[in-house]
Protein backbone atom coordinates (compact mmCIF):
# COMPACT_ATOMS: atom_id res chain seq x y z
CA UNK A 1 0.00 0.00 0.00
CA UNK A 2 1.49 3.32 -1.10
CA UNK A 3 0.55 5.40 1.92
CA UNK A 4 3.05 7.97 3.11
CA UNK A 5 1.17 9.99 5.70
CA UNK A 6 4.26 11.55 7.24
CA UNK A 7 5.37 13.20 3.98
CA UNK A 8 3.58 16.46 4.79
CA UNK A 9 4.36 16.63 8.49
CA UNK A 10 7.51 18.84 8.28
CA UNK A 11 5.65 21.28 6.04
CA UNK A 12 2.67 21.31 8.42
CA UNK A 13 4.86 21.98 11.43
CA UNK A 14 6.59 24.80 9.55
CA UNK A 15 3.20 26.45 9.07
CA UNK A 16 2.77 26.70 12.83
CA UNK A 17 5.50 29.32 13.02
CA UNK A 18 4.54 31.18 9.88
CA UNK A 19 2.12 34.04 9.40
CA UNK A 20 -1.26 32.69 8.20
CA UNK A 21 -1.86 32.98 4.47
CA UNK A 22 -5.47 34.04 5.05
CA UNK A 23 -6.86 37.20 6.66
CA UNK A 24 -9.90 37.91 8.84
CA UNK A 25 -11.85 38.77 5.73
CA UNK A 26 -14.92 40.81 6.65
CA UNK A 27 -12.90 42.85 9.12
CA UNK A 28 -9.67 43.19 7.18
CA UNK A 29 -9.63 43.36 3.41
CA UNK A 30 -6.91 42.59 0.98
CA UNK A 31 -5.75 45.30 -1.44
CA UNK A 32 -7.16 44.67 -4.88
CA UNK A 33 -4.83 44.62 -7.92
CA UNK A 34 -4.11 47.97 -9.58
CA UNK A 35 -6.08 47.26 -12.76
CA UNK A 36 -9.03 45.70 -10.91
CA UNK A 37 -12.33 46.28 -12.71
CA UNK A 38 -14.96 47.11 -10.12
CA UNK A 39 -18.00 49.33 -10.66
CA UNK A 40 -17.91 51.85 -13.55
CA UNK A 41 -18.12 55.41 -12.23
CA UNK A 42 -18.69 58.59 -14.25
CA UNK A 43 -16.96 61.91 -13.72
CA UNK A 44 -19.79 64.12 -15.06
CA UNK A 45 -17.63 67.22 -15.51
CA UNK A 46 -15.55 65.42 -18.17
CA UNK A 47 -18.36 63.79 -20.16
CA UNK A 48 -18.95 65.28 -23.60
CA UNK A 49 -21.98 63.05 -24.33
CA UNK A 50 -20.40 61.43 -27.38
CA UNK A 51 -22.28 58.22 -26.52
CA UNK A 52 -19.31 56.03 -27.37
CA UNK A 53 -19.80 54.13 -24.13
CA UNK A 54 -23.48 53.51 -24.88
CA UNK A 55 -22.61 52.22 -28.35
CA UNK A 56 -19.73 50.01 -27.23
CA UNK A 57 -21.18 48.50 -24.08
CA UNK A 58 -21.72 44.78 -24.88
CA UNK A 59 -24.21 44.40 -22.02
CA UNK A 60 -26.27 47.53 -22.82
CA UNK A 61 -25.63 48.69 -19.27
CA UNK A 62 -25.25 52.41 -20.01
CA UNK A 63 -28.06 54.73 -21.08
CA UNK A 64 -27.92 58.45 -21.77
CA UNK A 65 -31.15 60.42 -21.73
CA UNK A 66 -31.48 63.96 -23.00
CA UNK A 67 -33.28 66.06 -20.42
CA UNK A 68 -33.05 69.40 -22.18
CA UNK A 69 -31.36 70.17 -25.49
CA UNK A 70 -31.13 73.92 -24.90
CA UNK A 71 -29.54 73.67 -21.47
CA UNK A 72 -27.49 70.65 -22.60
CA UNK A 73 -28.65 68.67 -19.60
CA UNK A 74 -28.26 64.91 -19.77
CA UNK A 75 -28.85 61.95 -17.52
CA UNK A 76 -26.56 58.93 -17.64
CA UNK A 77 -27.77 55.69 -16.01
CA UNK A 78 -25.22 52.96 -15.35
CA UNK A 79 -26.95 49.63 -14.67
CA UNK A 80 -24.37 47.83 -12.57
CA UNK A 81 -26.61 44.76 -12.43
CA UNK A 82 -26.24 44.34 -16.18
CA UNK A 83 -22.58 45.35 -16.24
CA UNK A 84 -20.16 42.55 -17.04
CA UNK A 85 -17.17 44.60 -15.80
CA UNK A 86 -15.29 44.38 -19.08
CA UNK A 87 -14.22 48.06 -18.85
CA UNK A 88 -14.93 48.58 -22.56
CA UNK A 89 -16.60 51.91 -21.67
CA UNK A 90 -13.41 53.08 -20.00
CA UNK A 91 -11.44 52.14 -23.11
CA UNK A 92 -13.90 53.85 -25.43
CA UNK A 93 -14.30 57.12 -23.55
CA UNK A 94 -12.31 59.80 -25.40
CA UNK A 95 -12.16 62.15 -22.40
CA UNK A 96 -11.46 59.53 -19.69
CA UNK A 97 -14.71 60.46 -17.97
CA UNK A 98 -15.34 56.84 -16.92
CA UNK A 99 -13.24 54.74 -14.59
CA UNK A 100 -13.62 51.48 -12.69
CA UNK A 101 -13.35 51.71 -8.90
CA UNK A 102 -11.98 49.17 -6.39
CA UNK A 103 -15.36 48.07 -5.06
CA UNK A 104 -15.77 44.28 -5.12
CA UNK A 105 -18.54 43.70 -2.56
CA UNK A 106 -21.47 44.85 -4.68
CA UNK A 107 -23.99 42.20 -3.66
CA UNK A 108 -27.37 43.63 -2.59
CA UNK A 109 -30.86 42.33 -2.01
CA UNK A 110 -32.33 44.22 -4.96
CA UNK A 111 -30.93 44.80 -8.42
CA UNK A 112 -32.52 48.26 -8.45
CA UNK A 113 -30.03 49.36 -5.81
CA UNK A 114 -27.24 48.71 -8.29
CA UNK A 115 -28.46 51.46 -10.62
CA UNK A 116 -26.39 54.67 -10.57
CA UNK A 117 -27.78 57.89 -12.11
CA UNK A 118 -25.85 61.01 -13.00
CA UNK A 119 -27.61 64.22 -14.04
CA UNK A 120 -25.27 66.83 -15.43
CA UNK A 121 -24.84 69.68 -17.86
CA UNK A 122 -22.43 69.09 -20.69
CA UNK A 123 -19.44 71.39 -20.29
CA UNK A 124 -18.88 73.88 -23.07
CA UNK A 125 -15.83 71.98 -24.09
CA UNK A 126 -16.65 71.61 -27.76
CA UNK A 127 -16.75 75.31 -28.29
CA UNK A 128 -13.43 75.88 -26.55
CA UNK A 129 -11.94 73.07 -28.57
CA UNK A 130 -13.35 74.55 -31.71
CA UNK A 131 -11.96 77.96 -30.86
CA UNK A 132 -8.60 76.41 -30.08
CA UNK A 133 -8.66 74.50 -33.34
CA UNK A 134 -9.95 77.42 -35.28
CA UNK B 1 -24.22 15.48 52.21
CA UNK B 2 -23.31 12.40 50.20
CA UNK B 3 -26.18 13.12 47.83
CA UNK B 4 -24.97 16.68 47.26
CA UNK B 5 -21.46 15.40 46.71
CA UNK B 6 -22.69 12.84 44.20
CA UNK B 7 -24.76 15.50 42.44
CA UNK B 8 -21.74 17.78 42.23
CA UNK B 9 -19.72 14.92 40.76
CA UNK B 10 -22.41 14.11 38.23
CA UNK B 11 -23.50 17.57 37.20
CA UNK B 12 -20.51 19.84 37.70
CA UNK B 13 -17.10 18.22 38.07
CA UNK B 14 -16.14 15.90 36.42
CA UNK B 15 -19.69 15.45 35.19
CA UNK B 16 -21.60 17.06 32.40
CA UNK B 17 -20.85 20.77 32.94
CA UNK B 18 -17.09 20.32 33.11
CA UNK B 19 -17.15 17.95 30.16
CA UNK B 20 -19.26 20.38 28.12
CA UNK B 21 -16.96 23.32 28.83
CA UNK B 22 -13.78 21.35 28.37
CA UNK B 23 -14.93 19.50 25.24
CA UNK B 24 -15.92 22.76 23.54
CA UNK B 25 -12.52 24.14 24.50
CA UNK B 26 -10.90 21.02 23.04
CA UNK B 27 -12.87 21.39 19.83
CA UNK B 28 -11.68 24.99 19.59
CA UNK B 29 -8.10 23.87 20.25
CA UNK B 30 -8.38 21.16 17.63
CA UNK B 31 -9.88 23.47 15.03
CA UNK B 32 -7.40 26.24 15.73
CA UNK B 33 -4.40 23.94 15.58
CA UNK B 34 -5.76 22.23 12.47
CA UNK B 35 -6.17 25.64 10.82
CA UNK B 36 -2.69 26.80 11.80
CA UNK B 37 -1.18 23.57 10.48
CA UNK B 38 -2.91 24.33 7.18
CA UNK B 39 -1.68 27.94 7.21
CA UNK B 40 -5.12 29.35 7.99
CA UNK B 41 -6.41 31.42 10.92
CA UNK B 42 -9.25 29.22 12.14
CA UNK B 43 -12.09 30.43 14.37
CA UNK B 44 -11.41 34.08 15.14
CA UNK B 45 -14.62 35.98 15.74
CA UNK B 46 -16.69 34.62 18.66
CA UNK B 47 -14.97 35.34 21.92
CA UNK B 48 -11.27 35.95 22.27
CA UNK B 49 -9.54 34.26 19.31
CA UNK B 50 -12.80 32.48 18.55
CA UNK B 51 -12.69 30.44 21.75
CA UNK B 52 -16.50 30.46 22.03
CA UNK B 53 -17.06 29.33 18.43
CA UNK B 54 -17.91 25.68 19.33
CA UNK B 55 -20.42 26.93 21.94
CA UNK B 56 -21.90 29.29 19.36
CA UNK B 57 -22.16 26.44 16.83
CA UNK B 58 -23.85 24.27 19.46
CA UNK B 59 -26.37 26.98 20.37
CA UNK B 60 -27.03 27.74 16.71
CA UNK B 61 -27.82 24.08 16.04
CA UNK B 62 -30.12 23.98 19.08
CA UNK B 63 -32.31 26.69 17.55
CA UNK B 64 -32.41 25.17 14.08
CA UNK B 65 -35.37 23.26 12.72
CA UNK B 66 -35.46 19.66 13.83
CA UNK B 67 -36.64 17.24 11.16
CA UNK B 68 -37.47 13.56 11.64
CA UNK B 69 -37.82 11.55 8.42
CA UNK B 70 -41.32 10.29 7.76
CA UNK B 71 -40.35 6.63 7.50
CA UNK B 72 -37.87 6.68 10.39
CA UNK B 73 -38.64 5.11 13.74
CA UNK B 74 -39.40 8.27 15.66
CA UNK B 75 -38.55 7.06 19.17
CA UNK B 76 -35.22 5.42 18.33
CA UNK B 77 -34.24 8.19 15.94
CA UNK B 78 -34.81 10.85 18.62
CA UNK B 79 -33.42 8.96 21.59
CA UNK B 80 -30.11 7.89 20.02
CA UNK B 81 -28.31 11.25 20.39
CA UNK B 82 -29.32 11.49 24.06
CA UNK B 83 -28.26 7.92 24.80
CA UNK B 84 -24.95 8.50 23.06
CA UNK B 85 -24.33 11.67 25.03
CA UNK B 86 -25.19 9.88 28.28
CA UNK B 87 -22.80 7.04 27.43
CA UNK B 88 -19.79 9.24 26.78
CA UNK B 89 -20.50 11.44 29.82
CA UNK B 90 -20.61 8.27 31.92
CA UNK B 91 -17.13 7.39 30.66
CA UNK B 92 -16.00 10.76 32.03
CA UNK B 93 -16.98 9.62 35.52
CA UNK B 94 -14.70 6.58 35.40
CA UNK B 95 -11.54 8.50 34.56
CA UNK B 96 -9.45 8.88 37.74
CA UNK B 97 -9.73 12.61 37.35
CA UNK B 98 -9.92 13.89 40.90
CA UNK B 99 -7.70 12.35 43.52
CA UNK B 100 -9.08 8.82 43.74
CA UNK B 101 -7.62 7.04 46.72
CA UNK B 102 -6.10 3.87 45.29
CA UNK B 103 -6.76 1.89 48.48
CA UNK B 104 -10.53 2.51 48.50
CA UNK B 105 -12.65 1.09 45.65
CA UNK B 106 -15.70 3.25 44.98
CA UNK B 107 -18.57 3.50 42.52
CA UNK B 108 -16.31 5.03 39.92
CA UNK B 109 -13.08 3.20 40.60
CA UNK B 110 -13.02 -0.58 40.93
CA UNK B 111 -11.21 -3.59 39.55
CA UNK B 112 -12.19 -3.86 35.89
CA UNK B 113 -13.21 -0.27 35.25
CA UNK B 114 -10.78 -0.13 32.30
CA UNK B 115 -12.92 -2.79 30.61
CA UNK B 116 -16.08 -0.86 31.43
CA UNK B 117 -14.58 2.29 29.93
CA UNK B 118 -13.47 0.47 26.77
CA UNK B 119 -16.92 -1.07 26.30
CA UNK B 120 -18.69 2.22 26.98
CA UNK B 121 -16.39 3.79 24.38
CA UNK B 122 -17.44 1.22 21.79
CA UNK B 123 -21.13 1.98 22.36
CA UNK B 124 -21.02 5.29 20.40
CA UNK B 125 -20.01 3.28 17.34
CA UNK B 126 -23.10 1.12 17.73
CA UNK B 127 -25.16 4.27 18.21
CA UNK B 128 -23.77 5.74 15.01
CA UNK B 129 -24.69 2.52 13.20
CA UNK B 130 -28.22 2.54 14.62
CA UNK B 131 -28.57 6.23 13.78
CA UNK B 132 -27.58 5.53 10.20
CA UNK B 133 -29.80 2.47 9.96
CA UNK B 134 -32.90 4.11 11.43
CA UNK B 135 -32.63 7.18 9.24
CA UNK B 136 -33.95 5.00 6.36
CA UNK B 137 -31.85 7.00 3.97
CA UNK B 138 -29.56 5.37 1.45
CA UNK B 139 -26.57 7.52 2.41
CA UNK B 140 -27.18 7.04 6.13
CA UNK B 141 -27.47 3.27 5.74
CA UNK B 142 -24.23 3.20 3.77
CA UNK B 143 -22.59 5.30 6.49
CA UNK B 144 -23.90 2.97 9.18
CA UNK B 145 -22.51 -0.07 7.36
CA UNK B 146 -19.16 1.65 7.03
CA UNK B 147 -19.20 2.44 10.76
CA UNK B 148 -19.53 -1.25 11.55
CA UNK B 149 -16.92 -2.28 8.94
CA UNK B 150 -14.46 0.12 10.51
CA UNK B 151 -15.33 -1.09 14.01
CA UNK B 152 -13.89 -4.51 13.17
CA UNK B 153 -10.70 -2.80 12.03
CA UNK B 154 -9.76 -0.56 14.92
CA UNK B 155 -11.44 -2.09 17.97
CA UNK B 156 -9.06 -5.06 18.36
CA UNK B 157 -5.82 -3.02 18.22
CA UNK B 158 -7.33 -0.42 20.57
CA UNK B 159 -8.27 -3.06 23.16
CA UNK B 160 -4.90 -4.81 22.90
CA UNK B 161 -2.97 -1.54 23.11
CA UNK B 162 -4.93 -0.21 26.09
CA UNK B 163 -4.77 -3.50 27.98
CA UNK B 164 -1.01 -4.05 27.68
CA UNK B 165 -0.09 -1.34 30.25
CA UNK B 166 -2.68 -2.93 32.50
CA UNK B 167 -0.87 -6.26 32.19
CA UNK B 168 2.41 -4.69 33.31
CA UNK B 169 0.69 -2.87 36.16
CA UNK B 170 -1.07 -6.10 37.14
CA UNK B 171 -4.40 -4.36 37.62
CA UNK B 172 -7.66 -3.79 35.76
CA UNK B 173 -8.33 -0.56 37.61
CA UNK B 174 -7.49 2.78 35.98
CA UNK B 175 -6.50 4.48 39.23
CA UNK B 176 -4.11 1.64 40.09
CA UNK B 177 -2.61 1.56 36.59
CA UNK B 178 -1.84 5.27 36.69
CA UNK B 179 -0.56 4.95 40.28
CA UNK B 180 1.75 2.13 39.19
CA UNK B 181 3.25 4.24 36.40
CA UNK B 182 3.64 7.21 38.73
CA UNK B 183 5.88 4.96 40.84
CA UNK B 184 7.77 3.50 37.87
CA UNK B 185 7.65 6.12 35.09
CA UNK B 186 10.51 4.53 33.11
CA UNK B 187 8.28 1.52 32.38
CA UNK B 188 6.20 3.82 30.14
CA UNK B 189 9.08 3.78 27.65
CA UNK B 190 8.11 0.21 26.79
CA UNK B 191 4.57 1.32 25.97
CA UNK B 192 5.39 3.79 23.18
CA UNK B 193 4.18 1.46 20.41
CA UNK B 194 0.91 0.89 22.21
CA UNK B 195 0.49 4.63 22.69
CA UNK B 196 0.71 5.32 18.98
CA UNK B 197 -1.50 2.37 18.09
CA UNK B 198 -4.17 3.55 20.49
CA UNK B 199 -3.95 7.16 19.26
CA UNK B 200 -4.49 5.99 15.67
CA UNK B 201 -7.33 3.72 16.79
CA UNK B 202 -8.88 6.62 18.69
CA UNK B 203 -8.66 8.71 15.53
CA UNK B 204 -10.59 5.96 13.74
CA UNK B 205 -13.10 5.71 16.58
CA UNK B 206 -13.74 9.46 16.42
CA UNK B 207 -14.18 9.18 12.64
CA UNK B 208 -11.73 11.94 11.87
CA UNK B 209 -9.56 12.18 8.75
CA UNK B 210 -8.10 9.83 7.43
CA UNK B 211 -10.82 7.60 8.89
CA UNK B 212 -13.82 9.87 8.27
CA UNK B 213 -15.16 7.20 5.94
CA UNK B 214 -18.67 6.87 7.52
CA UNK B 215 -19.49 10.58 7.20
CA UNK B 216 -17.55 11.33 4.02
CA UNK B 217 -19.36 14.43 2.74
CA UNK B 218 -17.92 14.17 -0.74
CA UNK B 219 -19.06 10.59 -1.27
CA UNK B 220 -22.12 9.86 0.84
CA UNK B 221 -23.33 13.39 1.69
CA UNK B 222 -23.18 13.25 5.49
CA UNK B 223 -23.17 9.50 5.99
CA UNK B 224 -24.65 8.61 9.33
CA UNK B 225 -25.75 12.18 10.02
CA UNK B 226 -27.45 12.88 6.68
CA UNK B 227 -30.95 13.00 8.16
CA UNK B 228 -29.99 14.55 11.47
CA UNK B 229 -30.53 18.24 12.04
CA UNK B 230 -31.12 20.77 14.79
CA UNK B 231 -30.93 19.62 18.42
CA UNK B 232 -30.15 16.02 17.56
CA UNK B 233 -27.20 16.93 15.39
CA UNK B 234 -26.00 19.32 18.12
CA UNK B 235 -26.10 16.46 20.62
CA UNK B 236 -24.24 14.18 18.23
CA UNK B 237 -21.54 16.79 17.72
CA UNK B 238 -21.24 17.38 21.45
CA UNK B 239 -21.07 13.61 21.89
CA UNK B 240 -18.16 13.35 19.45
CA UNK B 241 -16.37 16.19 21.25
CA UNK B 242 -16.82 14.59 24.67
CA UNK B 243 -15.78 11.24 23.21
CA UNK B 244 -12.58 12.92 22.02
CA UNK B 245 -11.96 14.28 25.53
CA UNK B 246 -12.65 11.03 27.36
CA UNK B 247 -10.80 8.96 24.77
CA UNK B 248 -7.70 11.09 25.07
CA UNK B 249 -8.26 11.11 28.84
CA UNK B 250 -8.21 7.30 28.82
CA UNK B 251 -4.99 7.27 26.79
CA UNK B 252 -3.47 9.85 29.14
CA UNK B 253 -4.48 7.74 32.16
CA UNK B 254 -3.07 4.52 30.80
CA UNK B 255 0.00 5.70 28.89
CA UNK B 256 0.94 8.97 30.60
CA UNK B 257 0.72 8.05 34.29
CA UNK B 258 -2.62 9.70 35.01
CA UNK B 259 -3.45 12.84 36.91
CA UNK B 260 -2.03 12.74 40.41
CA UNK B 261 -1.89 15.54 42.97
CA UNK B 262 -5.37 16.56 44.05
CA UNK B 263 -8.08 18.52 42.27
CA UNK B 264 -6.13 21.55 41.05
CA UNK B 265 -2.86 19.88 40.03
CA UNK B 266 -4.77 16.84 38.76
CA UNK B 267 -6.96 19.03 36.58
CA UNK B 268 -3.89 20.85 35.29
CA UNK B 269 -2.23 17.54 34.38
CA UNK B 270 -5.47 16.31 32.80
CA UNK B 271 -5.70 19.40 30.59
CA UNK B 272 -2.03 19.23 29.63
CA UNK B 273 -2.02 15.54 28.79
CA UNK B 274 -5.32 15.44 26.93
CA UNK B 275 -4.31 18.50 24.91
CA UNK B 276 -1.10 16.71 23.96
CA UNK B 277 -3.08 13.71 22.71
CA UNK B 278 -5.52 15.99 20.88
CA UNK B 279 -2.59 17.81 19.27
CA UNK B 280 -1.33 14.49 17.89
CA UNK B 281 -4.86 13.73 16.66
CA UNK B 282 -4.98 17.12 14.91
CA UNK B 283 -1.60 16.52 13.32
CA UNK B 284 -2.82 13.19 11.94
CA UNK B 285 -5.97 14.91 10.69
CA UNK B 286 -3.97 17.60 8.93
CA UNK B 287 -1.39 15.23 7.46
CA UNK B 288 -3.71 12.68 5.90
CA UNK B 289 -6.52 12.58 3.40
CA UNK B 290 -9.40 10.13 3.57
CA UNK B 291 -8.67 6.50 2.71
CA UNK B 292 -11.13 3.95 1.43
CA UNK B 293 -12.89 1.63 3.85
CA UNK B 294 -11.09 -1.45 2.50
CA UNK B 295 -7.73 0.32 2.81
CA UNK B 296 -8.63 1.19 6.39
CA UNK B 297 -9.43 -2.41 7.30
CA UNK B 298 -6.29 -3.67 5.54
CA UNK B 299 -4.22 -1.03 7.36
CA UNK B 300 -5.66 -2.04 10.74
CA UNK B 301 -5.15 -5.75 10.28
CA UNK B 302 -1.80 -5.57 8.48
CA UNK B 303 -0.05 -2.91 10.55
CA UNK B 304 -2.05 -1.80 13.59
CA UNK B 305 -3.00 -5.20 15.02
CA UNK B 306 0.49 -6.76 14.63
CA UNK B 307 1.94 -3.69 16.34
CA UNK B 308 -0.56 -4.06 19.17
CA UNK B 309 0.30 -7.76 19.50
CA UNK B 310 4.00 -6.83 19.53
CA UNK B 311 3.20 -4.36 22.32
CA UNK B 312 1.43 -7.15 24.20
CA UNK B 313 4.53 -9.37 23.84
CA UNK B 314 6.80 -6.55 25.05
CA UNK B 315 4.50 -6.03 28.04
CA UNK B 316 4.56 -9.72 28.94
CA UNK B 317 8.37 -9.83 28.68
CA UNK B 318 8.70 -6.65 30.77
CA UNK B 319 6.38 -8.07 33.37
CA UNK B 320 8.42 -11.29 33.50
CA UNK B 321 11.62 -9.29 34.03
CA UNK B 322 10.29 -6.99 36.76
CA UNK B 323 8.82 -9.90 38.66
Amino acid sequence: MKFKPAAFVPELLRHLFRRPATIEYPFKKMKVPDDFRGTPILKPELCIVCRACVRDCPAFAIEIETLSDEEKRYKMTIHNDRCIHCAQCVESCPTKALFMNDEFEIATDSRLKLKAEYTYTRPAKKSTQQSQNG
Amino acid sequence: MAVIKALVYLLIYPGILFLFVYSTFCEWFDRKLYARLQNRIGPAYTGRNGILQPVADFLKLLFKEDIVPEKADRIIFSSLPVIGLAVVVTVGLYLPLWNVDVSIPSFNSFQGDVIVVLYLLSLPTLIFFLAGWHSTNFFSTLGGVRVLTMLFGYEVPLFLAILSPAIVADSWRLAEISYFYQKFPFLLLFQVTGFFVSVIALQAKLERTPFDIPDAETEIVGGTFTEYSGKKLAFFRLMTDIEMVVGSGLIATVFMAGFSGGIVLGLFKFVLKTLLVIAILSLIRAACSRIRVDQMVVFSWKYLTPLAVLQLLISIVVKGIIQ
